[in-house]
């Protein structure tokens, strides 16, 4: 009886037939398998696919552990111990790109992360659909443009001659400034430029988070005369809390990745000083210098404190609030 | 459809609101048409810059406006001996990158969708530690020597095949077709390849056409991947690592060519935006027609999970 019941629950098509088989469990599994045999056929090519491209290469992290010989691949090369390491966290580009991969990640959770939400709660309110759609199509649209392209607009947009920016800045009686060479306006580009590009697209999640919120709920305040910002103040913003301090969470997990495309893009060598990131200089060391045993050290290293802060910042919230990634 | 339908039922008593216009949907009006405008402006000073002749430019007092509209950064770029194969390689690697991503992803949601299925919380935690694991960037491209697909094209598609989260927002989609349908199927004989290819696939087209733009968007932008795997392969450098040197190169001396156009009416920005439109083009060209579809796609399958 009790077999029956396990079955019933966990298979989705056939639970008739295995019953009867004498020899229980096992038989009963092998027949399921058996099946949906063309399950596990369709499964072969992503099994395949992620152990090659996924998880050989998360064994290939070994490399920083190693001496790297190209003749002898990755499985072949000698042990050597912690030495990469040693050399990693004595160098200075490290400590300096340590220190700004913290401060722009830090950046981004402070400005970049509230301003889909504003938006999303702005765009919420909007009555009429099409301007709504309008809006939407045009904030999403700088998502799907590389940076390339995002890094190279802003250039000419900055431009000493002719850019828009020091066109205004003549006009208002300011001398033109070259934004690009300058350390101190490095910061306040990148976050624009990651505004830009990503804020819009950041609402296609709260959106739909909003569009999951009961429409009794507005009924019964508006019942009990809410206007609209409480509204959006008591009803909305609670409602989608969880979604926000999941994205949080996965944000704070994210903080030894500042963003590879957006700071190659926009950084020069004249300003390394506050723009080189952890991800930059995996690529100068590991690639262009073919450091690879480094560059491989440096990429643990990411790995692991990326991790620990997810955990952390996942553990922090569940015990303030009750709600963590798994919900 | 279905929200097109509602708005059409909804107008009269809509027009009765249009009354109540407050101050707050001025407001927000006003701001969020800004915000939009912010967010085109960019592009549309590109597309101005790229018709502007050198003077329009360096003499604009506030934004650029064409005055003595050219085509000569156009003609510049597109005298250039790479950019066509550039766009061709481009749209190879785009086409058969997301014919080859979309099969994998469709198989691998499929499998995910199945409830019930042997082994399939094994799978699906397989497939969730490769979104917060890694082995990072240099093991990777050791990876990629050591199968020897260094400097071939198929280096750029192959190793980007599946996207672990657009895989999970394909099958919450999957999920969402009734059950039943898919056993009456079966009980007709189908087998699961029928059934997926035949049914599955068609009814879940938003969400089909949201990860295809996805995946198509990836292939068309990437720069990164080629800039490394086909370091010593230039011929097969796409239009996006294309444009990153002719940017980079910010006096771009480098590339030759330029046809009989007379090199002191041409200026760096006004070269760099006309290559900008150029390999903007294509994404244009598709976005209108996704964007309806990934509007509402992209919130079923982000609301589910």
């Amino acid at each position: 009886m009790r077999e029956e019941v396990r079955d019933g629950a966990e298979s989705c098509v056939s639970e008739k037939k295995p019953k009867k088989s004498g020899p229980k469990g096992k038989t009963t599994l092998w027949r399921r398998i058996l099946n949906h045999w063309e399950l596990y056929v369709m499964m072969i090519p992503v099994v395949v696919f992620f152990l090659i491209f996924c998880y050989f290469p998360m064994y290939g992290i070994v490399i920083a552990f190693k001496e790297y010989y190209p003749t002898r691949g990755i499985l072949g090369s000698p042990w050597v111990g912690t030495t990469h390491f040693e050399w990693l966290f004595s160098a200075p580009e490290f400590l300096r790109a340590l220190k700004n991969t913290i401060v722009i990640s830090l950046l981004k959770l402070v400005f970049c992360f509230p301003i889909p939400i504003i938006l999303s709660l702005f765009l919420n309110e909007v009555t009429y659909l099409k301007f709504k759609k309008a809006v939407q199509t045009a904030i999403y649209l700088p998502y799907f443009i590389s940076w390339v392209i995002i890094s190279s607009t802003i250039y000419t947009l900055l431009s000493v001659n002719g850019g828009v920016v020091n066109n205004i800045l003549m006009a208002l009686g300011i001398d033109r400034v070259n934004f690009l060479t300058d350390s101190s306006y490095f910061y306040p580009i990148l976050i624009l430029a990651e505004i830009w590009k990503g804020a819009g697209w950041g609402t296609v999640i709260y959106i739909s988070a909003m569009s999951g919120v009961s429409p009794e709920l507005y009924e019964a305040a508006t019942l009990d005369g809410c206007g609209r910002y409480r509204k959006m103040r008591y009803i909305t913003l609670p409602c989608i809390m969880p979604i926000i301090v999941v994205m949080f969470i996965l944000q704070v997990g994210n903080i030894m990745n500042a963003g590879f495309d957006s700071v190659f893009n926009l950084y020069n060598p004249a300003i390394y000083d506050v723009s080189d990131i952890l991800d930059t200089y995996a690529y100068r060391i590991g690639i262009s210098q073919g450091l690879v045993e480094r560059g491989a050290a440096l990429g643990l290293f990411k790995t692991i404190i990326n991790f620990c802060l997810l955990l952390g910042a996942n553990f922090i919230v569940k015990k303030f609030n009750g709600v963590g990634i798994y919900g | 459809m279905k929200e097109s339908v509602k708005t059409k039922k909804e107008k009269p008593a809509k027009q009765r609101k249009k009354k109540k216009v407050t101050a707050f949907d001025v407001v927000l009006i006003i701001v969020l048409s800004l915000v939009a405008f912010i967010c085109l402006y960019p592009f549309l000073d590109q597309l101005l810059i790229s018709f502007a002749t050198k003077q329009d430019f360096y003499g604009s007092t506030l934004m650029t406006i064409p005055k003595h509209f050219t085509f000569d950064s156009y003609k510049f770029i597109l005298y250039q001996d790479r950019i066509g194969t550039a766009f061709l390689v481009s749209l190879f690697v785009t086409v058969v990158g997301v014919v080859y991503s979309m099969a994998l992803t469709v198989l691998g949601a499929y499998v995910l969708s199945k409830q019930g299925l042997p082994g399939r919380k094994i799978f699906f935690v397989f497939v969730l530690i490769t979104m917060f694991f890694g082995g990072g960037l240099v093991p990777f491209y050791l990876t990629i020597k050591e199968i020897g697909l260094m400097n071939n094209i198929l280096s750029v598609i192959i190793p980007f095949g599946i996207n672990a989260f657009n895989m999970i927002i394909l099958r919450n989609f999957f999920s969402q077709i009734p059950k039943e349908m898919i056993e009456s199927c079966k009980l007709d004989g189908a087998n699961e390849f029928t059934i997926l290819f035949r049914f599955v696939v068609p009814l879940s087209k938003a969400g089909i056409a949201t990860i295809a733009l996805f995946y198509m968007v990836e292939r068309w932008n990437d720069w990164y991947w080629p800039m490394m795997f086909l370091q010593d392969a230039p011929d097969w450098a796409p239009l996006a690592l294309e444009l990153r040197n002719v940017l980079s190169s910010s006096q771009s001396t480098g590339i030759g060519g330029g046809g009989s156009i007379d090199p002191g009416v041409l200026f760096e920005e006004g070269k760099q935006a006309a290559m900008i439109v150029i390999s903007m083009i294509p994404i244009l060209c598709v976005y209108p027609f996704i964007q309806k579809y990934f509007v509402k796609g992209v919130m079923i399958g982000s609301v589910k999970d």
